[in-house]
């Protein structure tokens, strides 16, 4: 009968691995793990605008930095470059900043050492993910325009960001409060060592928020 | 999982095909108390079915019953069963946007409950019997977009009612069969009360 209650007791341990949920993490290459997230604001008109610029740069900023940087390596000429293409295959016009563009488009390069980040919408962006209140953290905008605030919550995993925004340029009575009509982020892990290079993360990323923003197009 | 299967189907095969040789000539009385382990397929419906359809054998259970009359038997069952499924990458409508993700929901559950046993036969060829139980699960629910994660986790109450049968193949030792309806008392999000099939397959020991 000891026999029998080792047997018992043995089998009981060597399944106890199986009851313990599965982390994705684990299960995913880099690429699955990231989220491409957009949102619009409904009052924008995007049928109507024919032209755009877009920052000459891409905005760094950390939280472990209180110093927000400017930079244009080369994973950030492949993003500007990526950038207008989808603008350019949407049907959008690239101007220089000079030349009055109905929209700006800046891009921001957001990264957050915690354990569990979120990143808040200016255009309400759902509940789903159990945002909770946690510390704000501001990040540059486009060239000399600063748009609406985004902030990092903490939540579940640490993260990276890839964030546009597109600012009214057409549409304001106050050019010190433009208002981004579009926004749209690539969430995920951008630490370096990772089995798919981030370049390729970061343009399929951007494919997909065009993608995804259907109604960005002009008539 | 393939192997998981070949294990469980070879397993069964070599189980009907040694019972199919053996008998138990002895009858279980009041005091005896069988002991059985299991591997378990979950087979889950209702709202647990809408959030993850997958049957997955990925379940274990075991259980104590002490007779206390010659057919009816009082005793306690542990185990779990986990549910998972994966979805390739989809874009998903969110407010004024939408947003596009790898998509994993997984839920466990750990149900420890107070069972009851009535056994019909126990000295035959095959002995079936029927179950109740009522206790409380252990749930957590986990549904994660890429590496972002919704988790819940709980106890709360549950119950079951079930059937199965016992194949001896010594005076001790046997097969277990058992398939149990189990409700759990938890929601969250689109999960409203669990309920899935657990059809378990194992060993039991007699002591007498």
């Amino acid at each position: 009968m000891k026999k029998l209650i080792f047997i018992f007791c043995f089998m009981l341990l060597g399944f106890f691995p199986s009851c313990i949920a599965p982390n994705p993490q684990n299960s995913l290459n880099p690429e699955e793990k990231d989220v491409y997230i957009t949102n619009y604001d409904p009052s924008g008109k995007f049928s109507t605008y024919k032209t755009y610029s877009i920052s000459d740069s891409v905005v760094y900023s950390s939280n472990q930095d209180t110093i927000i940087k400017k930079a244009l390596g080369s994973i950030d000429i492949i993003t500007l470059s990526t950038i207008k293409s989808a603008m350019q295959q949407k049907g959008y016009l690239y101007v220089p900043k000079d030349q009055n563009p109905d929209v700006g488009i800046s891009v921001n390069r957001v990264n957050v050492i915690s354990t569990g980040t979120a990143i808040s919408y200016p255009y309400g962006y759902g509940s789903g993910y159990g945002y909770g209140s946690g510390y704000g953290y501001g990040y540059g905008g486009y060239g000399g325009y600063y748009g609406n605030p985004a902030y990092i919550y903490n939540y579940q995993v640490t993260n990276d960001a890839l964030i546009l925004q597109m600012v009214d340029l057409k549409d304001h009575t106050d050019p010190k409060k433009l208002k981004v009509v579009w926004e749209g982020e690539v969430l995920g892990d951008f630490s370096p060592n990772q089995s798919v290079a981030l370049e390729k993360r970061l343009t399929d990323g951007i494919q997909n928020i065009f993608t995804q923003s259907t109604y960005l197009k002009i008539n | 999982m393939k192997k998981v299967n070949f294990l469980y189907i070879s397993f069964v095969f070599i189980l009907i095909y040694t019972s199919a040789f053996s008998q138990s000539n002895s009858q279980v009385l009041a005091g005896d108390k069988i002991f059985s382990v299991n591997y378990s397929l979950g087979i889950p419906n209702g709202s647990l079915h809408n959030f993850i359809s997958n049957k997955m054998i990925n379940g274990f259970n075991a259980d104590v019953r002490s007779f206390i009359t010659d057919k009816f038997a009082a005793g306690l069952s542990i185990g779990w069963n986990n549910f998972k499924e994966q979805y390739p990458r989809e874009t998903y409508p969110n407010g004024n946007g939408s947003y596009s993700s790898v998509r994993t929901k997984y839920l466990s559950t750990a149900p420890v409950m107070l069972t009851g046993f009535y056994h019909f036969t126990t000295n035959k060829k095959i002995n079936p019997y029927a179950t109740a139980g009522a206790g409380i699960h252990l749930v957590t629910y986990n549904k994660w977009d890429g590496a972002f994660g919704d988790s819940k986790s709980s106890v709360k109450f549950g119950a079951r009612l079930g059937a199965g049968v016992l194949v001896p193949f010594t005076d001790t030792f046997g097969l277990n069969l058992t398939a149990r309806y189990n409700y759990a008392a938890f929601s969250y999000n689109e999960v409203k009360d669990i309920q899935y099939l657990d059809v378990s397959l194992g060993l039991y020991f007699i002591s007498f």
